[in-house]
């Protein structure tokens, strides 16, 4: 796989086209999730997701053939959404709230769907730690990983990981969505 | 095993990626109490509940809105950065030529052509130094010098002005290798490179009548 992408990023930096668009393809997907998972927002993580790409092609003959290109590619698509996510503390809009999920304390019938408690139980979340939760269990980045995304060290990776389980499983618990042998 | 270390074992499994309800000693534990077994429960309900979250599918269609703005950004950053480097090479060109053609430029300064302060040291006569003060071809020199320390000083704000950037905080975030900025500032330091080399040619021709 490695020496794929190295072929491939070869190819692009000589101007083969075909190879850019299989470079965008093979790894969109995977961009994509990430800008979705931090910032909650299909159309700007869309729009992140084509910048990134258009900063990767603009700066590939910078990327290290040494090291993987993955943990590259993510720390610019973590860079343009924390970019992102200032300009919204900046300027809060209405609509960056709009994907969130359902209340389901409103919904009685949303606290049967395990994915849409846990959905929500994120919101209650600090930023970080959900970010850092979400790039291990559900993108399945490692820390170090995690640590290029979000431009902080491994151990504080650790940390958000730890607690944001620790906040979740309490409020999972306090929802009494999870029946225990307690309960 | 300790009801702390059941919490410290449990973190380390799912670091692994492992499913905690499949270690024995977790599972051995948390049959033997109560609360760590509820904590082990409400894990994997949690892990359950993470799979089933849903991301919106992505067109396919990216790869050529890629392309897109990549077309759409060489048409329109390109002569941008082409009219920043031409405007940037003419100033840097004229000020070399200014520093050599001007009167008062290193060739004269040798010792062949004695300046005024060179007369106030040596103890030459006071109206030899009247003549060099009022000579505006001194004063043609020092304005040179003087645009070429100010050029220096403020040289890091070019990059910022070509881009229409004024945000100290975006340019700190621009350090990183996807910087904007990162062709700008090469070339500004290309310059400023010239610049330096042109203003040690004008200090040492000010030092040699000394020397």
């Amino acid at each position: 796989m490695a020496e794929d992408v190295r072929d491939l990023v070869k190819r692009c930096l000589a101007g083969d086209e075909a190879a850019m668009v299989e470079l965008v393809d093979c790894f969109s997907g995977q961009v994509f999730g990430l800008c979705y998972r931090m910032l909650r927002q299909r159309e700007d993580a869309e729009d992140i997701t084509q910048e990134t790409f258009v900063r990767v092609f603009g700066n590939l003959h910078r990327w290290d053939s040494e090291r993987d290109f993955r943990p590259w590619l993510f720390a610019i698509a973590g860079n343009r959404c924390r970019s992102l996510l200032a300009q919204r503390m900046r300027r809060p809009k209405a609509q960056d709230l709009v994907e969130e999920p359902p209340d389901g304390r409103a919904d009685p019938q949303a606290a049967r769907n395990l994915a849409e408690e846990v959905s929500l139980a994120l919101t209650h979340l600090r930023e970080e730690y959900r970010q850092a939760f979400l790039l291990f269990h559900d993108q399945h980045l490692s820390y170090a990983e995690i640590g290029e995304v979000l431009d902080c060290p491994v151990g504080t990776v650790k940390t958000w990981v730890y607690r944001a389980r620790r906040d979740l499983a309490q409020h999972l618990r306090s929802r009494g969505i999870v029946q225990g042998e307690s309960s | 095993m300790k009801c702390n270390e059941f919490e410290v074992h449990l973190n380390a499994v799912l670091d692994e990626r492992r499913s905690p309800e499949s270690d024995p000693a977790l599972v051995s534990h948390a049959r033997a109490c109560a609360a760590c077994g509820e904590l082990l429960t409400t894990t994997g309900e949690l892990l359950t509940g993470v799979r089933g979250l849903s991301i919106p599918e992505l067109d396919g269609t990216m790869s050529q809105r890629v392309r897109d703005e990549l077309n759409r950004e060489t048409v329109t950053v390109g002569p941008r950065y082409g009219l920043a480097v031409a405007a940037v090479m003419t100033i840097a060109a004229a000020l070399l030529l200014a520093a050599f053609l001007l009167p008062g430029s290193p060739e004269n300064l040798l010792p062949d052509s004695p300046k005024g302060d060179v007369a106030v040291e040596q103890g030459t006569a006071p109206a030899e130094v009247e003549v060099a003060m009022a000579d505006p071809v001194s004063l043609d020199r020092d304005m040179l010098l003087k645009l070429i320390q100010d050029t220096r000083n403020n040289v890091d704000k070019i990059p910022s002005l070509l881009t229409g950037s004024s945000s100290p905080t975006q340019s700190t975030q621009d350090t990183h290798p996807n910087s904007d900025h990162d062709g700008l500032e090469e070339m500004t330091e290309s310059v400023v490179g010239s610049f330096g080399f042109l203003l040690d040619v004008l200090e040492e021709a000010d030092r040699q009548p000394n020397s």
